[in-house]
């Protein structure tokens, strides 16, 4: 048998090589092929926001209730829609503790987005504690998001992500948000109402952090005006937020002091939902910063008074 | 090799496929199969209920367990009596005094390793299995001697030549970070990234990327060995492995012995065909330490003289160990150089009462491991905590716990945190260095301690608006206060159980302005003490 190459040789060398490239590449951690910059998220709806908050004795009624004063999650999805829903699941902590979304919080969301037809329900966050697992576990919502037959999944890799433009940010000018947000039809926002030691209060603003992959770009270059920066470029269609059971002190991790509020609030107006949030905890919705940094972005009403529908 | 009898035929199929070592073979398949499914099994996994705990009730450290000399020179460095790996290891050894080293043979993953690299590397290149060189083969006498001796000064030494500790580090740092990494990157790719979302996490990997140190280091020992055999088959058992150098020392009288019958027409096929080079000049007589019972010498036999059989007599073998009284005192000798200079060396000076050692701030023990004496004297560098911890925050020390230490487990909070509600690194490790906890007792189990570096830190030296180390901390150990009209990090060191999350998830890497040092490492008080002394 010659030692020469033969075509067959020459023929594998070449395969091998381009597998190579093939699986070489794609393990950069940018992860396959990445698109130039692209626009971020805005809400379908336009126009003056809503606002309407649930206040029944059971969580999953609250829900229904707050999302049917402003018109039903029907006015928000359409049959066959691909809804991503963010839940506060950052924390390996339980239910109880709130420091993250209620599981029955999620399971009202997500059977009312099913009752409205949505053709692929995705519950998504990026978690903070590891391991993931464990914290979809803990916190109730993977027990719930099977219970509800839908997908859920912690957004642990770089790859998920894809860098957008913030051409109206002051600090921030660009960042990498989820694949997944930015081609849902339906971004369904749903933070956990809580204290912050930098922030003072985390509400649906600050909840969509975890939307995004850098997080330690926003605490460095200042977490505030990051929160309000971001915001400009990506905003969800519905903002639930959880004040079920609040969170008053050492959040928003905890453990801490806790109260049963009883509330939910849905809105389409980010700003005012948190401008509403900010008075469960006794506070002025202009002295949290990154609130107010919104508004005078023109992101919304820090008057949530007038934006209430119930 | 195909055995033809004296007429030049083929031996039958049958007789081919139904003998020893085809069993043997396959018994091996199977203890490496076991192997690789231990170590698959060796990962943390959640129940609904949010307990993370191993996916199976089975010990994924049993290879550990069954290994005598990992239980003998821990027990003997540690001066106790470690209960499992008596229950485990006693029955191999009486199996071994009772059937000779068929571990070597049928059993030792490392072994197996070194067959099939033979099969698939090596073959073509050797005609036969080379002359031994006795020399040679009594080093792994020497090294055995050593390794005990230098547990008898309460250095432990079996970590740098066992098999299995050997194995199992190659698996976690050369094998399992490379082929996450070729799975994941299919994983990533646009077309699977959606259709096989399994790729990126599944049973057998965390959802995120491992990487080890000194990766490289593992990698070019195991190729040596590996690459050993191209110079003579099972280089390593024959000549280096201290197991292998206990196990023929205790079946001295093994009960299944190599017998050869009058039928022998001194062919030597035997003698290339032995994989130790235990069948020397004479094929009628082998070595009985050195055979590790792989039946090859049965099967090549053209006349079928050669049988492996129980038997009393004693007449054709030799119990040769190439050890001599002058070798055995110089073995010593190398033990008690090696547990003196070990003892000596600057790291292992430890400073005041506490016994914190001086060798390096950043030396943080997993959590609930024994005082560092004990821990160096138990700790045979295995490599499973490892490959269990969820965050890849423990990896192998370096210069940390100095040289006593190298490669023992020390946190790497850059890397990953201690997770809070995690306890895994205390159920694998097979010598219980690190000792059971659970996982509500993690608060009072102090580690290291975390400082801020105010130079660093951007709010301290900024007047930025960060606190992640405050808002990340799971124990409520970062506080923070107003000052000069910025809220500023604080560190509560009776809260701070120095598990890193601040340091990790710190903006400023890699060396992060808020960093754990091992000052506040309190193994030298008990679990008791600890929480005492943090409500205090």
């Amino acid at each position: 048998m010659s030692d020469k190459l033969s075509r067959r040789d020459l023929l594998t060398a070449a395969l091998g090589t381009v597998a190579a490239f093939v699986i070489g590449g794609c393990s950069s951690t940018k992860g396959g092929s990445q698109p130039e910059s692209s626009a971020g998220r805005r809400p379908k709806t336009t126009g003056p926001g809503k606002l309407a908050v649930g206040s029944e004795k059971d969580a999953g009624k609250s829900v229904r209730a707050a999302v049917a004063a402003l018109g039903g999650m029907s006015a928000f999805v359409k049959k066959g829609d691909f809804v991503v829903i963010k839940p506060n699941a950052a924390w390996g902590r339980e239910p109880d503790m709130a420091a993250t979304t209620h599981p029955d919080v999620l399971l009202a969301v997500s059977e009312l987005c099913k009752e409205a037809g949505a053709g692929d329900i995705l519950v998504i966050d990026h978690l903070i504690d590891q391991p993931s697992e464990m914290v979809l576990a803990l916190t109730g919502l993977k027990k719930t998001a099977d219970k509800a037959g839908v997908r859920i999944v912690a957004a642990q890799n770089q790859s998920m992500y894809r860098k957008i433009d913030i051409p109206d940010g002051k600090l921030l000018k660009s960042d990498e948000v989820l694949k997944d947000v930015l081609k849902a039809d339906v971004f369904i926002n749903l933070p956990k109402a809580k204290t912050h030691g930098e922030t003072k209060l985390t509400l649906g603003l600050k909840n969509l952090m975890g939307v995004m992959w850098n997080r330690q770009a926003w605490h460095s270059n200042g977490l505030h005006q990051s929160i309000a920066d971001f915001a400009t470029a990506v905003r969800p269609d519905l903002t639930i937020l959880d004040a079920t059971r609040i969170l008053l002190t050492n959040g928003p991790k905890g453990p801490g002091e806790t109260k049963d509020v009883g509330q939910v609030i849905a809105g389409t107006d980010l700003v005012a939902v948190d401008a509403y949030g900010a008075t469960l905890f006794g506070m002025k919705p202009e002295d949290i910063e990154h609130i107010r940094l919104a508004h005078e972005a023109k992101l919304g009403e820090i008057d949530f008074a007038r934006l209430m529908v119930k | 090799m195909k055995a033809k009898n004296p007429r030049g035929k083929s031996k039958p199929l049958r007789e081919r496929l139904y003998n020893m070592q085809t069993l043997r073979r396959a018994v091996q398949l199977l203890f490496f199969a076991l192997f690789i499914y231990l170590f698959a099994l060796t990962i943390g996994r959640t129940d609904s209920e949010g307990n993370l705990g191993l996916p199976a009730p089975i010990p994924v450290d049993f290879f550990f367990r069954i290994d005598p000399l990992v239980g003998l020179t821990t027990m003997i460095a540690a001066r106790k009596t470690i209960t499992i790996l008596l229950l485990y290891g006693i029955p191999v050894v009486l199996l071994t005094v009772l059937l000779g080293r068929f571990f070597c043979g049928w059993i030792c993953p490392l072994g197996t390793t070194l067959d099939a690299a033979n099969s698939l590397f090596f073959k073509s290149r050797r005609s036969s299995t080379s002359k031994p060189s006795f020399i040679t083969r009594s080093w792994k006498y020497i090294i055995l001697v050593a390794v005990l001796t230098a547990a008898v000064f309460s250095a432990q030494a079996a970590y740098l030549f066992d098999p299995i500790t050997i194995i199992t580090r190659a698996m976690t740092f050369v094998v399992y970070a490379p082929v996450q990494l070729v799975i994941r990157s299919l994983g990533t790719t646009e077309f699977l990234s959606e259709r096989a979302p399994f790729l990126l996490e599944n049973g057998f990997f965390y959802g995120h990327q491992f990487f080890y140190r000194m990766n490289l280091v593992f990698f070019a020992i195991f190729i040596a060995i590996i690459a050993a055999e191209a110079y003579s088959r099972r280089f390593w058992c024959r000549n280096l492995c201290p197991l292998g150098a206990l196990l023929g020392l205790i079946s001295q009288v093994s009960l299944i012995k190599r017998l050869v019958g009058n039928t022998c027409i001194d062919c030597g096929r035997c003698i290339r065909e032995c994989k130790m080079s235990a069948i020397c000049d004479d094929p009628r007589e082998y070595i009985a330490p050195e055979c590790i019972y792989c039946y090859s010498c049965t099967k090549v036999c053209p006349t079928d003289a050669t049988r492996i059989i129980p038997a009393t007599s004693s007449a054709t073998y030799r119990i040769d160990t190439d050890m001599t009284r002058r070798r055995a005192l110089q073995a010593i000798g190398i033990g008690i150089g090696w547990a003196a200079l070990v003892h000596t060396n600057l790291a292992t000076k430890t400073v005041r009462e506490t016994g914190i050692k001086s060798s390096s701030p950043q030396l943080i023990r997993p959590p609930g491991s024994l005082p560092e004496p004990e821990f160096l004297d138990r700790c045979v560098r295995c490599s499973e905590c490892m490959k269990v911890c969820p965050t890849n925050g423990l990896q192998p020390a370096l210069t940390e716990a100095g040289i006593e230490g190298l490669w023992t487990p020390i946190l790497v909070p850059k890397i990953g945190e201690c997770a809070q509600n995690c306890n895994l690194c205390s159920k694998v490790c097979p010598t219980q260095a690190i000792q059971p906890f659970e996982k509500d007792e993690k608060q009072h189990i102090f580690i290291g301690t975390a400082v801020i570096d105010r130079s660093q830190c951007i709010v301290w030296n900024g007047d930025k608006a960060c606190l992640i180390c405050e808002e990340y901390c799971s124990y409520l150990a970062v506080h923070f206060r107003e000052v000069d009209g910025v809220r500023r990090p604080f560190v509560n060191e009776k809260k701070c159980t120095g598990c890193g999350k601040c340091e990790s998830a710190c903006p400023i890497q890699p060396q992060a302005a808020i960093r754990v040092f091992s000052f506040g490492d309190k193994r030298h008080m008990s679990r008791e003490e600890q929480k005492f002394w943090s409500e205090s």
